[in-house]
């Protein structure tokens, strides 16, 4: 019963038009683009879509507000590099052992914090982030410290997860993106979802009807910790150099955030949405706007973005784009009625 | 011994300005529940104020502080009015933790923008004195600096004490609700509370300014140890924010002393997360 459900919503998402297209042109994405720089963006809005998913799990559906999750994604990063460098351990089971180390993280943090009502939780992710970070910048002798570890090139070989070209590392992350996209959208329409969004609206009153209120902020906290680990070791392994702040910085806590709120929190086509804006709007001005005159510039307009969604376009750009194409779709109507 | 002392005295030193900080973000949370998470930023801006008072004006740092009080006044109570009042009612905890964040992030590039990354100090003739008592030396400006933040944050505990505008800023954050009733107007007290949270910083920043350099991200770790500070000291205690204030700056010392240089914010850290652990109410909180 439960499997029949469950594979019926996969089909409906099968049937919506508008992810089949989308999946379909990141299909065939690196048959139309063979640029190593396209790619390079594509892998990079791919990635961080799968992280804004993740973020959006514990941040937009149970409304929890982390500030660290560049701790899980260095920590998926730092796992898988460490255990193929130090002992030779594939990094596809380093990626495993990233994931278990993170939801054991992740479990800590949310039994220290998540019984706590306020800003508890986006502290406590903070904290957390910022001593692995330090503690990644002192201990020299195992994570060579700020200056990073690099990955050998071996050429193309599945079990040390390295090839050559990117076009392996595009679909993988591609794959892994449509996973966390289904089991979003599987939590979204599960008990769990309902939970959460329950949560987020009004927490007493969700405690009240007899929901476990902290046991469900954990839950969706665990996941969300262990697909963000799983990306960081995707991460490691696509740019195969990876120093403390590139992975456990608070830029990219904070670029996660951005990506999640701005495309519209608590929905699954928002971040992809904040992908497809984001990403590009911060490869391209880094890449025009980086340097000399202009440095700053590009976080400027970040900073501006936040402000802007937060105060004048709650439930961020999707909403109002998806109200927008709402008003199409009603006038095409009627014109073929 | 000695050395027990010096990190002692040094940890007091800094930690006096936590508190002043602290303070400042306490009753701006206390009173709107609103975490500034562009506090550290503030201090930024108060320190290129006084930075740009010295060079250009020739205006002493610690003669300049009034003036910075009063601009980073203006200054909060400006974002208060146009970043928070805003916000609905019912997502204004998450909304004004972004739009801060949002804004902070905007203040740190901003500068970037226009004085890139340099770091700037203010040389000042005393710069370097030092006073020294048996075996301590203390730097004359940090010691003056420490007095001036005891001094303020004396003042501001009368002021909140003895004062009906004091008063009316505890009741709104005791209940803003039965605030409202007893007739406080309490749109005002948001502004105030933000102004004087903002003026703090300014206060903060300019006194620490002859003994720190001047650079757009310096107002990042002030502000994430301010954040320790205030949830050790119970969120929206005045006094315990201020004694977690000096907390904070003595760990500082200590795992500078102990530890090494670079692990003097992970003392603060692992502090904190130990804390909240154990006591999540913070050392001095009310009730949870």
């Amino acid at each position: 019963m439960e499997n029949q459900k469950s594979s019926a919503r996969i089909k409906s998402f099968w049937k919506n038009p508008g992810w089949v297209l989308l999946i379909l042109f990141l299909a065939f994405f690196p048959i139309l683009f063979t640029s190593d720089y396209h790619r390079h963006m594509a892998i990079m809005i791919l990635l961080f879509i799968t992280l804004a998913e993740a973020w959006n799990l514990i941040g937009g559906y149970a409304g929890q507000l982390s500030l660290g999750h560049a701790l899980f994604f260095g920590v998926g990063a730092y796992t898988s590099t460490l255990l193929y460098l130090k002992a030779g351990i594939s990094p596809w089971i380093g990626l495993l052992v990233g994931i278990v180390l993170s939801g054991m993280l992740s479990a800590i943090i949310g039994i220290a914090s998540l019984r706590l009502k306020g800003p508890y939780f986006a502290l406590v992710t903070l904290a957390f982030a910022e001593v692995l970070l330090i503690i990644t910048h002192l201990w020299e002798g195992l994570t060579n410290g700020a200056l990073g570890l690099s990955i050998p090139a071996v050429g193309n070989s599945l079990i040390d997860f390295q090839f050559v070209e990117k076009r392996p590392y595009y679909f993988i992350i591609l794959v892994m993106m449509v996973a966390v996209i289904l089991l979003s959208r599987r939590i979204e329409s599960s008990r769990l979802g309902h939970y959460l969004i329950a949560i987020r609206e009004e927490d007493t009153a969700a405690s009240c009807l007899g929901i476990d209120v902290f046991r469900c902020k954990l839950k969706a906290l665990m996941i969300s910790a262990c697909i963000t680990s799983m990306a960081g070791s995707f991460y490691a392994q696509y740019m195969r150099f990876i120093h403390p702040s590139s992975v456990l910085g608070w830029e990219v806590s904070v670029q996660i955030i951005m990506i999640a709120i701005i495309g519209g929190s608590g929905t699954v086509p928002g971040p992809v949405l904040g992908g497809f804006i984001l990403i590009p709007l911060s490869e391209i001005s880094r890449a025009t706007l980086g340097g000399g005159r202009f440095v700053g510039l590009h976080s400027m307009i970040y900073g501006l973005a936040l402000i802007i969604v937060v105060m004048f376009l709650p439930g961020g750009v999707i909403k109002h784009f998806s109200r927008f194409s709402g008003v199409l779709k009603k006038k095409f109507m009627r014109k073929g009625a | 011994m000695d050395i027990i002392l010096l990190v002692l005295v040094n940890g007091l030193m800094i930690g006096g300005i936590y508190s002043l900080m602290t303070v400042g973000l306490t009753i701006i949370f206390g009173v709107m529940n609103v975490v500034n998470f562009a506090h550290g930023e503030l201090l930024m801006v108060g320190m290129y104020v006084t930075y740009w008072l010295f060079t250009l004006l020739g205006v002493d740092p610690f003669v300049s502080l009034i003036l910075c009080m009063g601009v980073l006044f203006c200054f909060g109570a400006v974002m208060q009015r146009v970043l928070i009042t805003p916000l609905k009612e019912e997502d204004r905890e998450l909304g004004s933790l972004l739009v801060t964040l949002g804004f902070g992030i905007f203040l740190q590039s901003l500068t970037l923008f226009l004085w890139k990354a340099d770091f700037r100090s203010v040389v000042t003739s005393y710069g370097t004195e030092v006073i020294e008592i048996g075996f301590i030396m203390i730097p004359l400006p940090r010691l003056i600096a420490f007095l001036i933040a005891l001094g303020l944050s004396v003042i501001l505990f009368l002021l909140l004490k003895k004062t009906y505008v004091g008063k009316a800023i505890r009741a709104t954050s005791e209940n803003r609700e039965t605030a409202m009733l007893m007739g406080i107007n309490v749109q005002h007290v948001d502004l105030l509370a933000f102004g004087i949270g903002a003026a703090c910083v300014g206060a903060a920043a300019a006194i620490i300014t002859p003994s720190y350099f001047v650079f757009p991200s310096v107002g990042t770790m002030f502000g994430l140890t301010c954040f320790v500070a205030v949830v050790l000291g119970g969120l929206g205690s005045f006094i315990g924010a201020f004694i977690a204030g000096l907390i904070v700056g003595l760990a500082e010392s200590f795992g500078v002393m102990y530890v090494s240089t670079q692990a003097k914010y992970l003392v603060t850290f692992v502090l904190f997360i130990t804390v909240l652990i154990i006591k999540p109410a913070g050392l001095f909180g009310r009730k949870m």
